[in-house]
Formats: structure tokens, C-alpha cells, sequence
């Protein structure tokens, strides 16, 4: 018994010791919407927050690209992640059900819009009347710049070949601001951005149905107890002294981590569904 | 020396004009001169800014070709941030859209605008408008201005006094010394005339108690003559009472001589009191006393012309009137048919009086003669005369700033011309 005990203990330690030795730190991983500094910038308030949390060193990297980022995930190979609502959904698809910790509520709401929009004084009423015009996304993995308001479009009668020519500008503003200056008929940003460029001379004509927002995926491999007290940690961290300031430093806007479970996504999971069916598959 | 100092003020008034007129002359010219200046700074300036934003648009345009619009806005803010002296830049698209539009915290106190279009491929793809600080150029040029102005107060300064040295040497000292010379001369004239003056007086007052203690002899010889006529007329012959008849005549004769005489001088003293006068009347009652003192053996036809005035002192011009009708009446006495006149004629824009008659006449070549005293054409024994008469007309025509002339031929009666004020 005692030798059982012994070994279990050894056993234990050997663990630990393995743990300490392989994952002497916690990998936070985020997919790269915005350059590697300012992200590590932006999410190393977290870090620190967990760390003292956990009682272990967390360390923020960011993923060389999106696909990257999932693959990392779906392999295992970082204890923590920051996805973006499609890598979600892509990371279900491809690698089955992974422990999701919270997601991310901006506002009120964990649920985000897009909106597709014209210039104030455009003639342009409807999705229907943007046959033949210039259309402006922000980039081919974005959600609300590109995938949901592409599906939007499809389902109005306006797959992309009947625009006259579209664009990726690469970021909202770029879109908002394309419109504005005239070089497109009509573009589609998440509606944060839309809000801000609203009062410069921007009409939405349509609107995207609710989107669940970021959300942080755990390892499988973490143990119960340590995921536990992540997730705990994740929602509690609006009420920590400090909880504002590292939540709007992971994006602006951010109040809270709000609870989280796989269905939320189903809409954007039809959406994705049904782009695919018309071949985009970013 | 109150004539030097009155020229001095004069001179000075002229010094201060002409220096107004130097100081209106240099700040109109530096006024000029700073205008131009400062357009010229300004357009340095504008043209400055312009190439800035030229570099700036060249900068932005691989942003904005590729509608990366956010990258303009950011560098538009940049170099804002980057140029102390840019107060604000606006981005504006060519549909109006303002894609940028960033200020200073605060705008300084002179901006200069500027709008520069950013061109590609002739296309204009954005226009850049700026504001730019332009307090530092303009405090340097008010600076430059300031100076300037104090130059040219200087300039001004050291012109008058330059001025007023050269007037004085050249112009003012000989001036003053030429006006104190004949400040001096004036003085002495003054003095000789006060002189002659008195002695003019004592000559007057000497004549004149002459004349006057010379009547009282006179009239002893001639009231003696007339009481041995009365009283011993009796035992002189006929010679003899033509003898003390003579000496009676020539001692009247003496006494008239004196009256003419102290009028005379007293014509030549008498205040002159200018009033409008009617030459026809005096004329007239000229005539019309001769008529009754001197009476003509016939007939005397009068030619008075109505009407004929003049500006004149009543009682000198009565004198010269007498004078010269009482002439016509006396050498019209042995005339046939005797005619006197007066009327008034125009004469190169001047009026001349006439008193004509067509009696004895004289020979022009004593004409020169006529007017001086006691000088006479006729021997007392064919025309009864003192000599004076002319001589007083003269003074008085002359007293009223006229002249007096005659024209005349033996027996063919004379013509006397008169004028008066100028």
C-alpha cells in the first residue's frame, strides 16, 4: 500500500515534473488580426491576469496565419486560444468538439451584426439594387467583411459575378472609407466599425443576422482543475479591479466573457454550410 | 528784427511742409515696398506648403491607389503631428468626401491657406488643403516692417536737418542778411522822410505866415492909395491918380497872388473824403455863378452833358471844375459866338472828362508849361490871371490818382482831358 502510494506519489511527481519540464508555460495563442506587436501588446494584461490565476507563467503567441492558428489547436499543440467565430466553426468541423471557455460580449451582447451599406445620398435602396455596382470587402477570412455579407448577397439574388467588380481592402475602416471617397457603390464592415463611419455619410441597407463572437478555446489535454479555473478566471475577469482595462485592450469595446456552448454558432455554421455550396471556402 | 523773425516762421512753415511731404513720400514708398514684400513672402510661403503637399500626396498615393484609405488618413495625421508649423490638414476626395480632416490643439494667431490638388496620371485623385502657422514669418516681417520704419524716420530726419543746414547757408542767412540791410535802409528812409516832413511843415507855416503878414502891408498900401485918392484927389493931376491907381491894382493884384498861394498849399494837405459825385451839377453851378459874377458882352452857348458821376471828393473836384470852366468862360470873353462845354467820354477803358470851349486857345509848344505855378500863356493885361489855376487842377487830379492834359491852337479855343482813379 504504502509502496502503491509511493509510486502513485512518484507517479504525481513525475508528472508534475514532466508538465514543468515540457510546459513550463501556459501558450496563449491568437490568430493574427492585427500586427504580432500590437496583439502581444494587446493580450499580455491577460496573460499577466491568468498567470497570477493559475499560479503558472501564461505566454501569448501569435499564429503565422489563420489555418495555422486552427491546426495548432486541433493538434494540441497550444493549452489556450483566441479564435475568431469562422475558426471556430472551422475547428469544429475538421477536428471535433473542443472544451470552450467563454466568449467574448462586446456592449451588451455576445452576438455581433454586420451591415452592408451605401453612401447617404446613393440611389441605392436594396441588396438588389447592388447589381452592376462596385462592392468593397475587408479580406477573403473575414466574417463580417466578407463570408456572411457574401451570403447575404446570395441569398438577394447577387452572387459576386453580377457586381460590377469587387475589392478586399484589408481592413472595415478601408471599406467604410472606400465608399465614402466614392470608389465603391457599396461595401460591408462589422457593425462597430459601420457605427463609427455612420455620421460621415454612410446608409446601411441590410443587415447580417446575429453572429456569436470571440471566443477561447482550452486544450483537451488540460486538466479538469486547470480549465476550470481558466474559465472560471475568463468570467470572472469583468469584475477583477483591473478586468475593464484588460478586456478593452484585447479589443475595444470588450466588457465581458460571457458563458459559451457550441450551439451558438449554428447560424454561422449554416452560413459557412451554404457558401460552400457555391464554392467559397476560404 | 521783427521782420527777420516773421521771414524765419515762414521758412520754418516751408522746412515742415516739405519734410510732411518727405515723410508722406518715404512711407508711401516703404508702404509700396512692404506690400510687395509681403506678397512676395507670401507666395514664398504658399509655394513652400505646395511642394510639401505634393510630397505628401506622392507619399499617400500607393495608399490611395490601392484604397487603403486608412493609411492616408494615418500618414495625413503623421506628418500633421510631424510639422510644427501645419495647423491642420484636410483631406479631400473628389467626390467632396472628407477623408481626412486633423487639427493642432490650437490654431495660431496668422495662418496662411493653402490647396494643393495631387495629380495622377492627370487625373486629380484627392486635394489637399492646409493651414499653416504663419505667426513666425509674420512676427519676422513685422520685425523687418519696424526697422524699416525706424530707417526711414531717420532718413527723414537726417534729410530735414541736411535741408535745413543747406536752406540756412544758402538761402535763409543771405536772405536775413539782405532783409536786416534794408530793415536799416527802411529805418533811415523812414527818418528822412519824417524829416522832410518838418521841414515841408516849416516851409508850409513859413509861407503862410509870409503871405499872411505880407496881406497886412498890403492892405495898408492899398487903403493909403484909396485915402489919397479920396482925400487929395483933388490936388494931384491926372498922372499922378494914375499913378497911385496903378499901384492900387498891383497891390490887389499882390493880395490875390497870396490867396491862390495859400490855397495851393492847402489844396496839396487836404484830407480827401471820396464820395459818388455829380460832375453835371458842379458844372452847371460852375457856369451859372460865372454867368453872374463875370458876366460875357453876348450870348454863351453851355454844352453840359447829363448824368455824368464819378467817385470824387465834392469840394477838390468843385475847385478843379471852377478852375478849368472859369478858364473857358475867361478866354471865351472876345470870342465870336463863344461855346463851352463838359461831358465825359470812354478811352481805353477809362473815362475821360472834357471841358472844351472854342476861345483864345494856345500854342501847344508851351503846353509843357501849363500846369506849373505862376507860369501863364497870355499877358496879364489880355487875360486877367494869377497863374495858379492849372497848377491847382493839376494837384488835384493827381491827389485823386488821375492825370490831366490839354490839347489847344492859338484862336482856335482849347480842350482840357481829365481822369481820375484809375
Amino acid at each position: 500500500m504504502t509502496t502503491t502510494m509511493q509510486s502513485v506519489r512518484f507517479a504525481g511527481m513525475g508528472i508534475v515534473l514532466l508538465c514543468a519540464s515540457v510546459h513550463a508555460d501556459l501558450i496563449l495563442e491568437v490568430h493574427p488580426f492585427k500586427p504580432p506587436t500590437q496583439l502581444v501588446a494587446a493580450f499580455a494584461p491577460l496573460a499577466d491576469y491568468l498567470s497570477g490565476k493559475l499560479g503558472q507563467p501564461v505566454t501569448v503567441r501569435i499564429a503565422k496565419d489563420y489555418q495555422t492558428h486552427i491546426e495548432a489547436i486541433g493538434n494540441d499543440a497550444v493549452d489556450l486560444a483566441y479564435l475568431g467565430p469562422v475558426a471556430y466553426v472551422k475547428l469544429r468541423a475538421a477536428y471535433g468538439p473542443r472544451p470552450l471557455l467563454a466568449r467574448q460580449q462586446i456592449g451588451n451582447s455576445p452576438v455581433f451584426h454586420g451591415k452592408i451599406f451605401v453612401r447617404q445620398n446613393s440611389p441605392l435602396q436594396t441588396l438588389a439594387d447592388l447589381k452592376g455596382k462596385r462592392f468593397a470587402f475587408t479580406e477573403p477570412h473575414s466574417t463580417m467583411g466578407y463570408l456572411v455579407p457574401r451570403y447575404q448577397l446570395w441569398q438577394a439574388g447577387i452572387p459576386v459575378e453580377r457586381l460590377a467588380t469587387y475589392q478586399f481592402l484589408g481592413d472595415h475602416v478601408n471599406v467604410a472609407l472606400g465608399v465614402l471617397t466614392g470608389d465603391y457603390d457599396a461595401g460591408a464592415v462589422k457593425e462597430d466599425v459601420f457605427e463609427l463611419y455612420k455620421g460621415r455619410g454612410l446608409r446601411a441597407i441590410a443587415t447580417s443576422p446575429p453572429i456569436s463572437d470571440h471566443v477561447f478555446v482550452a486544450n483537451r489535454k488540460l486538466p479538469d482543475a486547470q480549465r476550470c479555473t481558466l474559465r472560471a478566471a475568463l468570467l470572472q475577469l469583468h469584475k477583477d479591479p483591473k478586468g475593464a482595462e484588460i478586456l478593452t485592450s484585447i479589443t475595444p469595446g470588450v466588457t465581458a466573457l460571457v458563458p459559451v456552448q457550441d450551439s451558438d454558432y449554428d447560424t454561422l455554421r449554416t452560413v459557412l454550410k451554404k457558401l460552400k455550396t457555391i464554392g467559397v471556402d476560404d | 528784427m521783427p521782420v527777420v523773425a516773421a521771414t524765419r516762421a515762414t521758412n520754418r512753415r516751408a522746412l515742415l511742409a516739405f519734410i510732411a511731404v518727405l515723410v508722406a513720400l518715404v512711407l508711401a514708398f516703404e508702404g509700396v515696398v512692404v506690400w510687395l514684400q509681403r506678397q512676395h513672402l507670401l507666395s514664398d510661403a504658399q509655394e513652400e506648403v505646395r511642394n510639401e503637399m505634393v510630397l505628401l500626396g506622392e507619399l499617400a498615393m500607393d495608399a490611395l491607389l490601392s484604397s487603403d484609405y486608412a493609411a492616408v488618413e494615418r500618414l495625413v495625421k503623421t506628418w500633421l503631428d510631424r510639422h510644427d508649423y501645419l495647423a491642420r490638414i484636410t483631406a479631400v476626395m473628389p467626390n467632396g468626401f472628407v477623408l481626412a480632416d486633423f487639427s493642432k490643439a490650437s490654431m495660431p494667431r496668422d495662418t496662411l491657406p493653402v490647396s494643393q490638388e495631387i495629380v495622377f496620371n492627370g487625373r486629380v485623385v484627392m486635394t489637399l488643403k492646409t493651414v499653416s502657422d504663419f505667426s513666425v514669418r509674420e512676427t519676422g516681417f513685422a520685425e523687418i516692417v519696424y526697422r524699416a520704419t525706424l530707417a526711414a524716420i531717420a532718413l527723414i530726419l537726417l534729410l530735414g536737418w541736411l535741408l535745413w543746414w543747406t536752406l540756412q547757408r544758402t538761402a535763409i542767412q543771405p536772405l536775413e542778411t539782405e532783409i536786416r540791410a534794408r530793415a536799416v535802409q527802411e529805418t533811415q528812409l523812414r527818418q528822412r522822410t519824417l524829416e522832410l516832413e518838418a521841414s515841408i511843415q516849416e516851409l508850409e507855416s513859413f509861407s503862410y505866415s509870409v503871405s499872411h503878414d505880407l496881406r497886412g502891408p498890403l492892405r495898408a498900401i492899398d487903403g493909403y492909395s484909396h485915402a489919397l485918392t479920396e482925400d487929395y484927389g483933388h490936388v494931384l493931376d491926372a498922372t499922378a491918380q494914375g499913378y497911385i491907381a496903378r499901384t492900387r491894382a498891383a497891390a490887389q493884384r499882390m493880395g490875390l497872388l497870396i490867396d491862390e498861394l495859400l490855397s495851393l498849399a492847402r489844396m496839396a494837405r487836404q484830407d480827401m473824403h471820396v464820395t459818388d459825385v455829380d460832375l453835371s451839377a458842379l458844372a452847371r453851378a460852375a457856369l451859372a455863378h460865372l454867368a453872374q459874377v463875370e458876366p460875357h458882352p453876348g450870348p454863351v452857348e453851355i454844352l453840359v452833358e447829363e448824368g455824368v458821376h464819378a467817385n470824387a471828393d465834392t469840394a477838390l473836384i468843385g475847385i478843379a471844375l471852377d478852375n478849368l470852366l472859369g478858364n473857358a468862360w475867361k478866354y471865351t470873353t472876345r470870342t465870336v459866338a463863344p461855346r463851352i462845354g463838359f461831358r465825359a467820354l470812354r478811352q481805353n477803358g477809362e473815362t475821360v472828362y472834357v471841358v472844351q470851349d472854342n476861345g483864345a486857345g494856345f500854342d501847344m509848344q508851351y503846353a509843357a508849361k501849363l500846369f506849373q505855378p505862376f507860369q501863364r500863356l497870355h499877358a496879364p493885361n489880355e487875360f486877367a490871371g494869377s497863374g495858379i489855376g492849372l497848377a491847382t487842377v493839376q494837384r488835384i487830379i493827381a491827389r485823386h490818382g488821375g492825370r490831366v492834359w490839354a490839347e489847344a491852337q492859338p484862336g482856335q479855343g482849347a480842350t482840357f482831358y481829365f481822369t481820375l482813379t484809375p
